[in-house]
């Protein structure tokens, strides 16, 4: 099987890989094959990693860095994201501005701020439903086995099958842009794979003894899932989690750059990138601002993720 | 060969599902939505400004968009399960004449970026395979992380500033020379190296430290002749399967890489077919783009059973 | 480990040098190819859907034409009369004309394919009553006095083809025309060859071979312009032009064109009922500002619904709409709008608040929708701004969800307003224009004059009295005209731009 394959290659220090693993190792059957960018992130950042000496240190001062400029940015400015001064627009930056003004004179700095938290914040909401929805399915798949397990695994697929931005552009064209349309989009293809990695830690977990003892000891479904089971299979999907934030960035900013994303005149990176892309030459400091916020963001997210996935993170691995 | 054949059945059972659902879902969204459907059409067909009530109502007549939804979907699966996807409601062309011209042009440049990305990741992750920690790897593990962090618009707006706006080497949107196609391949090619690099690098690493390799080095041979010897095989399977996977991570490239420079393929068809509300092209991009899809993993799971011969014994035990 | 070093040095190497061999060649520039990149895609063979692109390469021809000054003159048509009834207009045609199949343009021929025209809803306007032949002259009947007839004859839904254009069920199945260009090759919806079809009859175009290339987004044109990939690149953003020109790859050209940004209202609503309330909107609206800050040409600020290019159109004598808001603040005082707590303005219960509904395909319209939010704001207007795909204004007119509207509205799709006047003034519910406008039965009245009257005089009058009524009334608050541009390489020369959108007349253009 594929996914078998892929196992192993993201697993590059193991002596003698192709015969070691079991398809029921709970570690790595979250890692099938899976044919979206994220996923792809997910496997070579997480576990094939780049191994950076940074450690949590870097990616947690970026991630402050933007979570700062979201909470922070919109009480340091005294300017509205939206307000525009057509008589002080493509202005340079200068004290009331300090990363100038943009083509309808609205100060960027502002609107970078704002859209700091509405990136964020959907990203994190996308993350957070998909998780949920991930985790609440691929536990129930693993404790219910038999028909549910099929149908909710062979759904996980079939989402899997969808070309991921695809189906945020079709969400987004469909239901025409805003917050609701684009959580819903980014959602739908992030939770298969929480809920395949979800189903099969939760697996590998009610065989361990002291699950299989509480069960016999008449403990109700509701209870083993969630003590005994919930807490394993959060440790392993926080990765996964922090990878998916990275992911939902992009793609936020990928549909506000094609326009499919939030409106304007909502303050968002992506839409700020293709509002002054006609004006680069003119606003470099403007349009800069924006294309590094995301990049921070990005890397911090996958940092941080590639981060956690190591327990001895800032040891220089052999290799 | 009875697993691969097992496979390939429920692969293609899955692939027709993911296709049947993808379509049946774009017929839904698109009915759906809000807005009369035979305006968005004939405003497509002669130009939003010269849109009239009467041009609406002969195409909602012609086009038959006066029948229930049912009657629509029915008729149009009857159609598919003849081979035919219809007409597009804008251009009255085949739908799968449409496919056909656009899906060529992102096969063209699919396959392009996917032969830069290894052009560039091959050479560089055997280089950083060879001395991992060193120098090189350091400094292409930094670049690989950066790529992967920025969204391929911003890689594109990159090259195009540079190369077609600055220093005018190359032309910023189109498709009609090998110098047109420079930059889009490049764009998608940049987000794949990024992430290959550093799976090549792995698959070095860890051939050059398998036991094989120890034994061939204490047999006398080199560490590079010992690599070309013994390595290449067995680090070219875990890459081989990689780079299969990567041709989907393209479907994600291709829309905004498409729509950026003006590149006719499947993406820019898909969203201007979105916005035109012209059922048929969406439905039936949907469905090839689904079937596209199940295609290349099941190729990549044959690949994979063809290259290492120990899965197939136990997939069949 | 000598062989190590050499191997990593290479492979080093490789990653570089490798992706530069896998460049294809760059494209050699063979026999000059004139290069045109515009907007619009070539999605059809229907002549009503794309017959614009047609007329605008030369590819196809009306039997009437349209020179850039405004005069009519003739196409296939080389004179035309109308008879005492003033019902029935002769049409002579040329001689010597031919299709670009090599089969000559006969009566017969040109009268078939004006029927085909007349059927689809583009010419519905015309009071036709038949198309018919007199030896070999065209002769066209209508049901009432119809004075505009052979301006609506431009209208590109009524090129002449060749019979055998024509499939069986009547419908074009391929471009058989008789301009100075032939269609060669047709790529996708993006892409067509033209070559100059040896044919002509009337001149011989010094540019043999042109290629147009459909480019919808705004941007990428202008990208295109400054790398210099073109000869010619229609339809630029104003904000544009400077990166243009400083590129120095190709310079641009504009024109002020009769096609106008303006607000129209569904009058039906409280809000906006009242005259004053209109006059307050109008005079709250910073056209400078808009023009000069935001489109980038001052010249473009526009205070009645013409530009000067319009020479029967635009009246002098109009005054202008001043810049005010305390004016405007006053008259909504009196006109009964009290501020509230909010700073919005409240009458009978009804908030002095609406729907902006605004365009996506043309990018200067968010951005001014926005700056008119924000100087409504300060008159105590409440403006909420909804940004849409370009069918969204017919739709929400339609489905009776419009509230206001900012587009951007040609009046010149045939070389006569009063075609685009009529349907955006003169009906309850217009398609583009306004809705419920209590002055739409005085509009009709002066149209159906202007329709009938063959006497100059009597129309520039009649032109005179409806510009005065629009101005007056403000059914419609005009902000700014268009500047149409156009980028140029230092390949070509006599390049003309057409303010009626017609034609590229690139048969009039030469290598310098």
């Amino acid at each position: 099987m594929s996914g078998q394959a892929l196992s192993e290659l993201t697993k590059p220090h193991s002596e003698e890989p192709r015969s070691s693993v079991s398809q029921d190792d709970p570690e790595r059957a979250g890692v099938t094959f899976e044919t979206h960018s994220f996923r792809m992130l997910a496997r070579v950042r997480a576990e094939g990693g780049y191994r950076l000496k940074a450690g949590l240190a870097l990616p947690l001062v970026l991630l402050a860095v933007v979570a700062g400029l979201a909470m922070f940015g919109p009480l340091l400015s005294p300017h509205d994201p939206t307000m525009q001064d057509l008589l002080h627009a493509l202005e340079g930056p200068s004290l009331a501005h300090p990363l100038g003004t943009d083509h309808v004179g609205r100060d960027v700095f502002a609107r970078l701020a704002h859209g700091a938290g509405r990136s964020l914040g959907i990203a994190l909401a996308c993350v957070g439903a998909a998780t949920g929805v991930g985790l609440g399915l691929g536990l129930i798949a693993a404790y219910a086995g038999r028909w549910s397990d099929m149908a909710i695994m062979r759904l996980a697929d079939l989402m899997l099958a969808f070309p991921g931005i695809l189906l945020a552009l079709l969400i987004s064209g469909f239901l025409g842009g805003g917050v609701l349309p684009m959580l819903i989009g980014i959602k739908l293809t992030l939770w298969p794979q929480f809920a395949r990695m979800a189903r099969a830690i939760a697996q590998g977990e009610l065989k361990e003894p002291h699950v299989e003892a509480a069960r016999l000891a008449g403990f109700p479904a509701r209870t083993l899932l969630i003590r005994h089971v919930l807490p394993a299979v959060l440790r392993q999907t926080t990765t996964l989690a922090t990878l998916g934030l990275g992911a939902a960035i992009m793609s936020i900013s990928a549909l506000g750059f094609l326009g499919l994303g939030l409106q304007p005149p909502t303050p968002e990176w992506g839409a700020m990138i293709g509002e002054l892309l006609p004006y680069i030459s003119e606003a470099p400091v403007q349009m800069a601002a924006p294309c590094l916020a995301i990049f921070i963001s990005v890397l911090g997210a996958t940092l941080l993720g590639q981060a956690l996935s190591e327990p001895d993170s800032g040891k220089e691995t052999a290799g | 060969m009875r697993p691969a054949l097992a496979l390939l059945g429920a692969r293609a059972a899955q692939a027709a599902l993911t296709a049947w659902l993808l379509a049946t879902l774009c017929f839904a969204f698109m009915h759906a939505l809000p807005g009369d459907m035979a305006l968005r059409v004939a405003a497509a067909r002669v130009g939003d400004e010269r849109v009239t009530v009467e041009t609406t109502e002969r195409i909602r007549r012609e086009e038959g968009l006066d029948r229930p939804l049912a009657v629509q979907y029915a008729a149009w699966l009857g159609r598919v399960a003849t081979g035919d996807l219809g007409q597009s409601l804008v251009s009255r062309q085949p739908v799968r004449q449409e496919i056909a011209y656009h899906g060529r042009f992102t096969l063209g440049l699919g396959a392009l970026g996917w032969l830069v990305s290894y052009l560039i990741a091959l050479p560089l992750g055997i280089a950083c395979g060879f001395a991992p920690g060193g120098w090189l790897d350091r400094v292409t593990t930094g670049i690989a992380v950066a790529l992967a962090s920025l969204p391929s618009f911003l890689v594109g707006i990159g090259l195009i500033s540079v190369f077609a706006l600055s220093l005018r080497w190359l032309p910023p949107a189109g498709y009609r020379t090998g110098a047109h196609m420079v930059l889009p391949a490049l764009t998608l090619a940049l987000g794949l190296a990024a992430f290959s690099v550093r799976v090549i690098r792995n698959a070095v690493v860890e051939v050059r430290g398998a036991f094989y390799m120890t034994f061939a080095r204490i047999r006398g041979r080199s560490a590079a002749s010992a690599f070309r010897h013994h390595g290449v095989r067995n680090a070219a399977i875990p890459v081989a399967t990689f780079a299969a996977l990567q041709f989907a991570y393209m479907v994600d490239g291709f829309v905004v890489v498409e729509m950026l420079f003006n590149y006719p393929g499947l993406g820019e068809l898909l969203v201007k077919a979105l916005l035109a509300r012209d059922v048929p092209v969406v439905m039936g991009a949907g469905l090839v783009i689904g079937l596209v899809y199940a295609g290349v993993n099941l190729l990549a799971d044959l690949a994979c059973l063809a290259l290492d011969p120990r899965q197939a014994a136990r997939a069949a035990a | 480990m000598t062989s190590w070093g050499l191997t990593r040095r290479l492979l080093l190497a490789g990653a570089f040098i490798l992706p530069l061999a896998a460049m294809p060649s760059l494209a050699q520039q063979g026999e000059p190819v004139l290069r045109v990149v515009a907007p619009w895609e070539y999605t059809s063979n229907d002549p009503a859907d794309i017959g614009y692109i047609l007329t605008r390469l030369g590819v196809a021809e009306t039997l009437v034409q349209v020179e850039p000054e405004g005069q009519l003159v003739g196409g296939i048509a080389e004179s035309w009369s109308v008879s005492e009834d003033k019902l029935s207009w002769r049409f002579k045609l040329r001689a010597g004309l031919s299709f670009h199949d090599g089969s000559p343009v006969t009566a017969q021929a040109v009268a078939a394919s004006l029927k085909q025209s007349f059927i689809g809803e583009s010419l519905s306007a015309v009071p036709l009553d038949s198309v018919s032949l007199d030896g070999a002259d065209v002769v066209i009947r209508t049901k009432a006095p119809f004075s505009v007839l052979p301006a609506f004859l431009c209208d590109y839904a009524s090129i002449v083809l060749a019979p055998s254009a024509y499939g069986a069920d009547g419908k074009v199945i391929k471009i058989v025309a008789t301009g100075p260009y032939k269609l060669a090759a047709i790529d996708g919806k993006t892409t067509l060859e033209l070559d100059r079809f040896e044919g002509y009859a009337r001149t011989r175009p010094a540019i043999a071979r042109l290629r147009y290339t459909a480019v919808v987004n705004g941007d990428t044109r202008a990208n295109i312009a400054i790398a210099g990939d073109a000869d010619l690149v229609y339809t630029l953003s104003p904000t544009a032009t400077p990166r243009i020109n400083a590129a120095g790859q190709m310079k641009v050209e504009s024109l002020t064109i009769p096609r106008i940004r303006a607000l129209f209202f569904d009058s039906g609503l409280p809000q906006f009922s009242d005259l004053r309330v209109r006059r307050a909107i109008a005079m709250a609206v910073d056209r400078d500002g808009i023009a000069k800050a935001i489109l980038r040409h001052p010249d473009s600020s526009a205070s009645q619904l013409l530009p000067p290019i319009m020479t029967g159109w635009h009246r002098q004598g109009l005054p202008a709409i001043p810049h005010d808001p305390a004016a405007a603040r006053k008259l909504l005082d009196e006109a009964g709008w009290v501020a509230a707590g909010d700073g919005i303005r409240v009458k009978d219960g009804v908030r002095l608040a609406a729907k902006l509904l605004t365009l996506v395909n043309r990018p200067e319209l968010p951005v001014m929708a926005s700056a008119i939010q924000a100087q409504l704001r300060g008159i105590g207007m409440d403006v909420a701004i909804e940004v849409g795909p370009g069918n969204s204004v017919p739709a929400a007119i339609k489905d009776g969800t419009m509230q206001f509207t900012l587009v951007s509205r040609t009046y010149v799709n045939v070389p006569e307003p009063i075609a685009t006047i009529i349907p955006d003034f003169a009906r309850e519910r217009s398609v583009w224009g306004t809705v419920r406008w209590d002055g739409r039965d005085q509009v009709k009245a002066l149209t159906d004059a202007y329709l009938a009257s063959f006497d100059d005089a009597r129309k520039d009058e009649l032109r005179g009295q409806i510009i005065a009524l629009l101005h007056d009334q403000m059914p419609a608050v005009p902000v700014s005209w268009t500047e149409h541009s156009v980028a140029v390489s230092g390949r070509i020369k006599n390049v003309a731009i057409d303010p009626y959108e017609m034609r590229y007349l690139v048969e009039r253009m030469a290598w310098k």
